[in-house]
């Protein structure tokens, strides 16, 4: 059937385009095959068009990165790729001059439909659907806006795939992640966070196309996300396993020590320094490059070492990568735990809470907020002076927008606190921006 | 200030230690002291680093290390005897030279390179004669 129909039409809905492969997620009553367009069943360099009208925004933006992959990987070399998907700067200055029934149908065109797949995650305006675009290996890409003056506007996208197995080889890759499950495509945190390793291996590969490189970027962030983009790029012939052995090696040995498990370890040990939150990040991430570099150059204890330091790690998260995203949502879930305790007068258990969001953020403001009230309800004073201090200075360094009227309520809270008016400290801070 | 204080952290190699932590003092920036210095060391330990290497690896980050003390001293007194060696320069030449001649003003209304005025005549007026 692909052989004979060269057009695949993405998220058909009720439109049957002649010539066409009719595809589409939710609705199989027209189409020709109800798929997604997260995992097309179709083999690379199957078609010379597709076509993706109105549905980006279905899918929201990190699934659109794995989407566009897709489409990179089943069209064929100088195949041309179409996309049309709401344009947000003219459906916003429609909704701002029209009257109420244009706002109506504008905000419609905005949010989409509250029925099964018709609703929108996310809008594309042009620049990142350009970049997105780029960042997949697409070039030629001619933006142009459409229907402008009416309440449906749009963008519309042409672009073609250059011959790159090095983007072929990355449609491939991203397949992989996502088979394995090494990256959640129902997260988009997990999903953005993952990208930026990503991003750094594609952008060295293209410039040196060294697996020393490779091992570089992903030893410290993630080793198992390198060791899969590794045994790709054995598996596609573009190097010889000889030549990675080594490198493939310490990866898979990382990957089985937890290594990113262990930096966030590291971290947590790591003194506490208020305000250096990536200070401390680099460190240990420069610490953990020194060790990796030992590897390379074959010094066996360092392995010894680390496999110690393994049965150590009494963290009970699971990660496969190292960063300062989930190193955040560590020390928020921490400090929500702290939150809820403090609001049960559960204050030891608060008070460890609020501790371990600090240890994972340093730069966690209202942890140390929260811990300097919960040390005036300890009665120590001199602990909760420091606290103060600390939420003081962080507010002015993190939060200058806001910082004038909090200032001035941490001066009065603690002149307060200090005269034992416990009145209003002895429920938690929520939130800077009350 | 965290901004202030990353431009103040690159003159750090230049500055002789005890300016650079007065200067940390009025920037409230905080660095590791000897006994997080040594926590930092153990950590190093666990994966396999010497002292030498975790100091290497807190260079650019938590930096306590750089340039010893006695170079320090010998490069800033180096940096500031050349600044006053040239501000010594330019008041010297601003007294010696007239300041109302320096700099020598040429295309200025009125002058021969200037817009043409009748003054300009005036003094063309002999050498012709």
């Amino acid at each position: 059937m692909v052989n004979e129909l060269l057009k695949l039409n993405i998220g058909c809905g009720h439109e049957y385009k002649k010539g066409y492969v009719n595809i589409d997620a939710f609705d199989s009553s027209i189409a020709d095959k109800k798929m997604s367009a997260l995992n097309l069943e179709f083999d690379d360099d199957s078609f010379t068009q597709v076509e993706c009208v109105q549905v980006l925004e279905h899918l929201g933006a990190a699934k659109s990165i794995y989407a566009l992959a897709e489409v990179y990987r089943v069209l064929k070399p100088e195949g041309v790729f179409i996309i049309v998907t709401p344009d947000l700067r003219n459906s916003f200055k429609i909704f701002l001059k029209g009257n109420e029934e244009q706002r109506k149908l504008v905000m419609n065109w905005i949010y989409g439909l509250d029925i099964p797949g018709m609703s929108h995650k996310y809008g594309f305006p042009e620049e990142l659907l350009e970049r997105m675009l780029q960042e997949t290996g697409f070039f030629d890409i001619d933006i142009k806006r459409i229907n402008s003056k009416s309440t449906h506007p749009s963008l519309q996208v042409v672009c073609k795939k250059p011959f790159s197995r090095w983007h072929q080889l990355f449609t491939h890759f991203r397949k992989k992640l996502v088979q394995g499950d090494l990256v959640d495509l129902q997260n988009q945190i997990d999903v953005i966070d993952k990208e930026t390793i990503l991003q750094d291996i594609l952008t060295a590969v293209l410039k040196t196309n060294t697996a020393r490189q490779v091992l570089q970027i992903t030893s410290t962030s993630s080793p198992k996300i390198g060791q899969v983009f590794m045994e790709e790029y054995v598996a596609e012939n573009l190097v010889s396993e000889d030549y990675v052995r080594i490198h493939l090696g310490i990866l898979e040995e990382l990957a089985l020590l937890e290594f990113p498990k262990m930096m966030t370890y590291l971290f947590r040990e790591m003194p506490v320094i208020p305000g250096c939150q990536s200070e401390t990040f680099e460190t240990v991430r420069s610490m953990c490059a020194k060790s990796v570099k030992k590897l390379i150059s074959g010094e066996k204890e360092v392995i010894d070492e680390l496999r110690n330091t393994s049965k150590k790690v009494d963290i009970e998260i699971q990660t496969i990568i190292f960063s300062k995203t989930m190193l955040n949502s560590i020390s928020q879930y921490h400090q929500a735990l702290g939150a809820k305790a403090f609001s049960q007068n559960k204050l030891v258990e608060a008070m460890i809470q609020y501790k371990n969001a600090v240890r994972f953020n340093r730069d966690n403001t209202l942890a140390y907020w929260n811990l300097a009230r919960l040390h005036v309800l300890n009665n120590l004073q001199e602990k909760a002076r420091v606290c103060y201090s600390t939420t003081h200075d962080l507010v002015s360094l993190m939060h200058p927008k806001v910082m004038k009227p909090l200032l001035r309520e941490i001066e009065t809270e603690f002149e307060q606190a200090m005269k034992r008016n416990w009145k209003h400290i002895d429920q938690p801070v929520l939130s800077l921006l009350r | 200030m965290h901004m202030i204080w990353v431009d103040i952290n690159r003159l750090e190699s230049y500055l002789p230690i005890r300016l650079y932590d007065r200067m940390q003092q009025i920037t409230g920036y905080v660095e590791p002291s000897r006994q997080q210095l040594t926590k930092i060391e153990l950590l190093g330990k666990n994966v396999g680093l010497e002292k030498s290497e975790v100091l290497a690896a807190l260079d650019s980050h938590l930096s306590t290390t750089g340039i010893g003390s006695k170079s320090r001293i010998s490069l800033f007194t180096t940096i500031i005897v050349m600044i006053v060696i040239a501000l010594v320069s330019v008041l010297l030449t601003w007294f010696v030279v007239d300041p109302e001649s320096f700099p020598v003003p040429t295309y200025v209304p009125g002058s021969l390179y200037g817009t043409i005025s009748p003054r300009d005549f005036s003094a063309l007026d002999p050498v012709i004669a």
